[in-house]
């Protein structure tokens, strides 16, 4: 069945065409495989997440944010002196995410605060509000190889983008991300894989070849227990879609980088399990880092483990009222992460919890109110 | 004598009994050393100070003479391009000219 996936998982992550793009990883993978080892929570995190707004100008179908309402928004100042205190513990990567963070009139003055602070930076943006001015500056402050903008693209044409969209945006996102390109700006193309826009990843990833993007990940939709529109693909059809791009993406002269987050690999897949449990000095990174090595802050300040998590019950602190190093030390705010266990569960059946330690825990919590329950999209969850 | 840009450095308490993972961003290098290590990266990138004056720091907070150790570090943060200038410092500088004088007089 899932040869040719296999293939460009082993493949793709030794891949030398594509190792500069993966700079950054190298230092993870290996505190990764440490603290694996010994069982620990680094000292300080190595990434975090800040959602600097709530505010955006599309509504998404599937959008959860505005749902969430927040009115006292952390100030400029507030934003760079979490930064600096960040950059003191040794945190070197930074991403930014919304609501759509260019609705921020300071997002310019973030950016460069970050990258003077020589930090790795990613902005999710859905790329409609970006302007020649702000390409301008982008393309002196980013570095290629470790810094991008991620750009949402739901589907190759625009009655797909626009519908799950809710706005006639997708010219707009096509002819932004054009513009990106002629300013040398590092792209990545994020595509959040649904019922809606599992035909079309073929076609999205040849859209994105000829438009001067540099990276591309395509994204299985979180499974919300929540009635929505769309619907997570299964692993089999999953699978299906993405091999059709990878024949495209094999015919090319200059394909694009496919540069899957670990959380977006099928690993329930039997032939994976087998493959990851041989390979793991190769694809170290299957497990959720939540709260080990990075953490989300929401706009107002408050520390959550990952952005599926904001809920008071996983909230480890705010930033108003301490200083983020007594928040991050403190183990006992992230207990219910730390005490995450199989026994009496369905993974302690399983040999490969050791790799994926139950896999997403907020899908989990989602979907059973529970942590310590498999990520309801494994297969030996009858869901 | 300054940190290169492109390096991450940190150290982690719970991992081997306390590391310091240093990393070159560009390069893909890294490697591990000790919690003096962390102090000495530290005043480098914070304060810039010179060889001497990390000895006299590192050597008061850790009650150790640490000179030699300092400066054999020091020579490694040079040869895998941590640090981007040679120490300011009088034992480099007359390290250096030898050499100079050595390669001029063809020796």
């Amino acid at each position: 069945m899932s040869k040719s996936y296999l293939d460009f998982i082993k493949q793709n992550y030794g891949d030398k065409k594509f190792s500069h793009l993966m700079k950054k990883n190298k230092l993870e993978n290996y505190l990764y495989y440490f603290s694996l080892k010994e069982n620990v929570r680094l000292d300080s995190p190595t990434i975090v997440g800040l959602d600097i707004t709530s505010k955006c100008n599309l509504s998404c179908k599937h959008c959860f944010i505005g749902e969430r309402g927040y009115k006292d928004e952390l100030n400029t100042k507030e934003i760079q002196n979490l930064l600096l205190t960040l950059k003191d513990m040794g945190t070197y990567q930074v991403y930014i995410m919304g609501g759509e963070p260019f609705c921020r009139e300071d997002i310019m003055e973030i950016i460069e605060f970050i990258k003077s602070l020589n930090m790795t930076l990613s902005v999710n943006t859905n790329a409609t509000l970006i302007k020649k001015e702000h390409c301008k500056k982008l393309s002196k402050m980013l570095n290629n190889d470790t810094d991008w903008i991620q750009i949402s693209l739901d589907g190759a044409k625009s009655q797909t983008h626009d519908f799950i969209r809710n706005s006639n945006v997708f010219n707009i996102v096509i002819d932004n991300i054009k513009m990106m390109a002629q300013y040398n700006i590092p792209i990545r193309v994020n595509t959040v894989v649904t019922n809606i826009n599992i035909d079309e990843l073929s076609d999205i990833y040849k859209l994105c070849t000829q438009i001067g993007v540099q990276r591309i990940n395509f994204n299985p939709l979180y499974p919300f227990k929540r009635e929505t529109l769309f619907v997570t693909p299964s692993n089999k059809d999953y699978i299906k879609a993405f091999e059709k791009v990878l024949e495209v993406h094999e015919k090319l002269n200059k394909p694009i980088f496919i540069q899957q987050d670990p959380i977006c690999i099928p690993y329930t897949v039997e032939e994976f399990k087998e493959f990851f449990d041989k390979s793991s000095e190769i694809v170290p990174t299957l497990n959720c880092r939540a709260g080990l090595y990075s953490f989300e802050l929401d706009p107002e300040g408050n520390v959550y483990p990952c952005t599926f998590m904001h809920q008071d019950k996983f909230c480890a602190g705010n930033i108003r009222d301490e200083d983020i190093k007594n928040i991050w030390k403190d183990d006992r705010r992230w207990t219910t992460i730390l005490l995450k266990r199989y026994e009496g569960y369905i993974c302690e059946e399983c040999n490969f919890v050791k790799k994926c330690k139950g896999g997403c825990m907020a899908a989990a919590y989602d979907c059973f109110n529970d942590i310590n329950t498999p990520d309801p999209r494994c297969n030996l969850v009858e869901y | 004598m300054n940190l290169n840009k492109h390096i991450i450095y940190r150290f982690e308490s719970k991992i081997l009994n306390g590391k310091t993972f240093i990393f070159n961003l560009d390069t893909q290098d890294i490697f591990l050393s000790d919690e003096i290590a962390f102090d000495v990266l530290r005043l480098i990138d914070k304060e810039q100070v010179d060889a001497d004056e990390i000895i006299n720091r590192i050597n008061n907070t850790y009650n150790i003479d640490a000179t030699n150790k300092i400066y054999e570090f020091l020579d490694e943060l040079r040869r895998r391009k941590v640090i981007v200038e040679w120490p300011d410092n009088k034992k480099y500088l007359k390290i250096q000219m030898d050499s100079f004088y050595k390669l001029k007089e063809g020796r």
